[in-house]
């Protein structure tokens, strides 16, 4: 037995250390996740968005011998399990039964903040308030009397400032006295909902009070005011609990129907009055706000920030500042990265021995992971963009600007950063489709997502375009990104019309005040990333490059095709009567350079035959008739199938590809010319690249988030079918106009 | 969670008998959404057939309290609030069913504000 515990619980059993579970809640933007990482110092992220921390994270800290296991609840307004976050930690709250609840409270915004107070101390669970951002608090003179607000509300209040992790021993003491004594520091505080209303309380009360069983399991004021305000989730946990049900719900209703019939009043409405009438009362008590003639910060930013004429092109110049920082910027640790991986790869070349492994290592391994790594340095930009336009609470205004054209869409504002991420990440896009409340909306929005054009096209792009368009380069790259935009726009009106019938969700959201991201919040988020990226290299890519290094080179063909035999043998006697006729020595030179020539040609085209013998040549021979009416070769056809692993393997499977179908020193770029494809297949290339499926990880992380593999099949089939149709238009539309 | 939807039909009988009659004194109540960036209205209640009605009670829009309109998104929807000292912002569809009655006198801020005001 004692073997099976860990360290800690050992030790909790002979009294030395002891665990306490602890629940974090609290608002969106209350700087929970700030308060979460100064306690356990967890790498996450901290967004200034709400809803950002959907996720249910957990952590440990230690204090004076006790352990903290924290879970990091999802950020909510209330706790009435209108939205998936508010059931999340609810059903937390009543089922896993935290030693502590820790509340978050936003302290420059406390008013809305204590109705979720209220609410906890409704559910009768041990209550320790962390009042955040106390620092704000100060500096914007507002006046806290923390004893006395703590009297009011019978539990201990501690002022932090979570990002810079103050307060966080004196928030651990408190948890820790609440933890050993909640009879001591907490005293009961109840919301007076006025004569009749307590009344009915009273009423509901004694029922429950009655069946033994339901009072055990929840505090009963708290069913009681829970059935008043016809609350469905508690409703069914009372008629899971009980047999008594329904005399209790036939009570409820009458009380309900007197309440609306004599005094004219709402029950919900009524409740959340009295308890907003009870915080304001309270902070007359207790808080000082000063009257402000001037406009705050927030408010000066915001009159630019989301004005009327400025508000859309500052969205436009950020997302262009953006874009330049992260392609422009960052060509310059490309070239360094791209001169490191040439460097190992000769030193590779050097040290290992002829044969199947090191063509492994040096074709496989190298030269597919090195044509993607070198992306590493924009993706780490986009982020580090990205993490700045969330914690400063931009990404908030940028819904606001948005919602009128993403509404018209049938989308919500929301699904504005979603898609805004999608040309970073399709991966993380999709998981942030969780901020959206209403499914239809979520998956909408998952759906489109994949045809933002992610970072990981732009390899592919760079790479055709350059090609074909040398000149253009930039201007079809961002064309692509254009027709993407289009498309996920067209293709969420006709989700939204056809599958998803019906009203969009509301739009209702905070604005939250401007904050200065942390240096050390930036970075975390942008580790993040670079770690999801560069897992994704070690993983999926490296796999997938060593496959289809295989694929390229097995099985090897054990004779030399004849054809080849005759075809070297003719040129050999050929050039042997040639060179016998032969007259002057420059005649001898010109022959010798003609045969070298002729023989280069002929092991490319043996070179070629090998390849097709390969598996990946059967496999690119298979799917040719589908590809071809495109305008692609069997290459392409094998590096788009190639690029369901993840969109840079393309790049990489082009390489290897060509680079088996030619002789080793010249580069990509040139094979492909050679190939004779034309730049209107190259187009449409793009065009295929662009709009099929993104990647493995984007199918399972739609999977994950639908939590169906219906939407994850249609997320595949109707990109590539679209991908196939559009890249179809064009080649043969572009053939008939004749280009 | 599969057994939800039980009982909420218990609970429907006041949607049938009407609740507008909770606030009839409708006089000089007019929706949110009327209101012009600058100005400010007294919540007096929110429209039953709302879906928004829980949401925006728990937000703090609750009869008698202060909700100052700060400015249109430039396409004029949605439309940002100040309520209980934060900013919100809803649609123009959602605000509609906010009823409030109107302030005399425009915000100090007002002067403040960039850009032009609609419909004038």
């Amino acid at each position: 037995m004692e073997k099976e515990k860990g360290i800690d619980s050992v030790l909790a059993g002979v009294g030395i250390t002891k665990t306490v579970k602890v629940g974090l809640a609290g608002n969106p933007n209350s700087g929970k996740t700030t308060i979460f990482n100064a306690l356990t110092g967890a790498h996450q992220k901290v967004g200034n968005w709400p809803g950002v921390t959907v996720d249910v994270m957990k952590g440990f800290a230690r204090r004076n011998g006790y352990t903290f296991d924290i879970t990091d609840l999802p950020g909510t307004y209330s706790l009435s399990a209108e939205s998936k976050e508010e059931r999340i930690a609810r059903d937390y709250i009543l089922d896993h039964r935290p030693d502590v609840i820790v509340q978050v409270i936003e302290g420059p915004n406390i008013e809305r903040n204590l109705y979720l107070t209220l609410q906890l101390i409704e559910l009768e669970v041990p209550l320790v308030i962390a009042l955040n951002m106390y620092d704000e608090v100060k500096a914007r003179g507002i006046k806290i009397d923390i004893r006395k607000l703590s009297e009011l509300l019978g539990v201990p209040i501690v002022p932090t400032i979570g990002k810079r992790g103050r307060g966080m021993r004196r928030l651990m003491d408190r948890i820790i006295d609440m933890a050993e004594n909640p009879g001591e520091y907490q005293k009961p505080v109840k919301v007076n909902y006025g004569f009749h209303m307590e009344e009915h309380i009273a009423g509901i009360e004694n029922i429950i009070s009655l069946t033994g069983e339901l009072k055990k399991k929840y505090p009963s004021r708290w069913m009681a005011l829970g059935l008043i305000e016809a609350d469905e989730y508690v409703a069914a946990r009372v008629k899971k609990a009980t047999s008594m049900h329904e005399k209790l719900f036939l009570d409820v209703m009458d009380i309900r129907k007197h309440m609306v019939d004599m005094f004219k009043i709402d029950p919900e409405e009524y409740i959340t009055e009295q308890r907003y009438g009870f915080i304001n009362g309270a902070l007359k008590e207790s808080v000082e706000i000063p009257e402000k003639e001037e406009l705050s910060l927030t408010e000066k930013i915001d009159s630019v920030i989301t004005n009327r004429i400025l508000g859309l092109p500052i969205l436009f110049f950020l997302m262009w500042l953006l874009f330049q920082a992260t392609f422009g910027l960052g060509a310059y640790p490309m070239e360094w990265i791209d001169m490191g991986v040439a460097y190992i790869s000769s030193f590779m070349d050097l040290i290992l021995p002829a044969g199947v492994f090191k063509s492994m290592i040096i074709d496989g391994i190298i030269g597919g992971v090195g044509s993607v790594i070198i992306f590493l340095p924009n993706i780490l930009i986009l982020f580090f963009g990205i993490s700045i336009l969330e914690d400063s609470g931009y990404m908030a205004r940028a819904a606001f600007v948005t919602d009128r054209v993403m509404h018209a869409l049938g989308l919500h504002g929301k699904s504005f950063i979603p898609l805004l991420m999608g040309f970073g990440c399709a991966v993380p896009a999709v998981m942030a489709t969780r901020m959206l409340e209403s499914r239809r909306d979520r998956i909408i929005t998952m759906l489109v997502v994949p045809l933002m054009s992610c970072s990981a096209r732009l390899p592919v792009y760079i790479l055709i375009a350059g090609i074909f368009f040398p000149k253009q380069a930039g201007n079809i790259i961002f064309l692509l990104y254009i027709i993407g935009i289009l498309l996920a726009l067209i293709a969420a009106r006709v989700l939204g019309t056809t599958l998803f019938k019906g009203e969009s969700s509301p739009f209702v959201m905070e604005l939250p005040p401007y904050r200065v991201p942390t240096g050390k919040s930036v970075v975390l988020h942008m580790w993040i990333r670079a770690r999801l990226f560069l897992r994704k290299m070690g993983g999926v890519i490296l796999i997938g490059s060593v496959v289809l290094w295989f694929l390229g080179a097995f099985p090897k063909m054990d004779t030399i095709p004849p054809a080849i035999e005759q075809q070297r043998i003719t040129a050999e006697r050929e050039y042997n009567q040639a060179l016998a006729n032969a007259e002057s020595s420059e005649e001898i030179r010109n022959l010798q350079s003609q045969y070298r020539d002729r023989l280069q040609q002929i092991a490319q085209r043996q070179n070629a035959l090998e390849l097709e013998h390969t598996f990946i040549g059967r496999i690119g021979h298979f799917i040719e008739p589908l590809v071809a009416p495109l305008g692609f070769n069997w290459q392409m056809g094998v590096s788009l199938i190639s690029g369901f692993v993840a969109k840079e393997v393309v790049v990489s499977s082009l390489g290897v590809l060509y680079a088996a179908g030619d002789d080793d020193q010249s580069d990509l770029e040139q094979a492909i010319i050679r190939s004779g494809i034309t730049p209107l297949a190259g187009f449409a290339f793009l065009l295929f690249t662009l709009i099929y499926t993104p990647c493995i990880a984007t199918i399972s992380a739609i999977a994950r988030e639908s939590r169906s593999a219906k939407w994850m099949l249609l997320s595949v089939s109707y990109q590539t079918a679209l991908a196939w149709l559009a890249a179809f238009i064009v080649y043969q539309g572009g053939r008939l106009a004749g280009l | 969670m599969a057994n939800m939807q039980i009982n909420t039909e218990l609970y429907d009988i006041e949607r049938i008998n009407g609740m507008d009659g909770a606030s009839n004194n409708n006089s000089d109540t007019i929706p949110l959404s009327d209101l012009e960036a600058g100005e400010t209205g007294i919540v007096k209640r929110i429209d039953i057939g709302s879906k928004l009605r829980h949401r925006l009670r728990e937000m703090g829009f609750i009869p008698g309290t202060k909700v100052e309109v700060i400015r249109w998104a430039p396409l004029a929807d949605p439309i940002e609030y100040r309520i209980r000292g934060y900013f919100i912002s809803l649609r123009r569809d959602e605000a509609k069913d906010v009823l409030v009655s109107k302030l005399n006198g425009k915000g100090k801020r007002h002067r403040f504000r960039f850009g032009w005001r609609w419909n004038h």
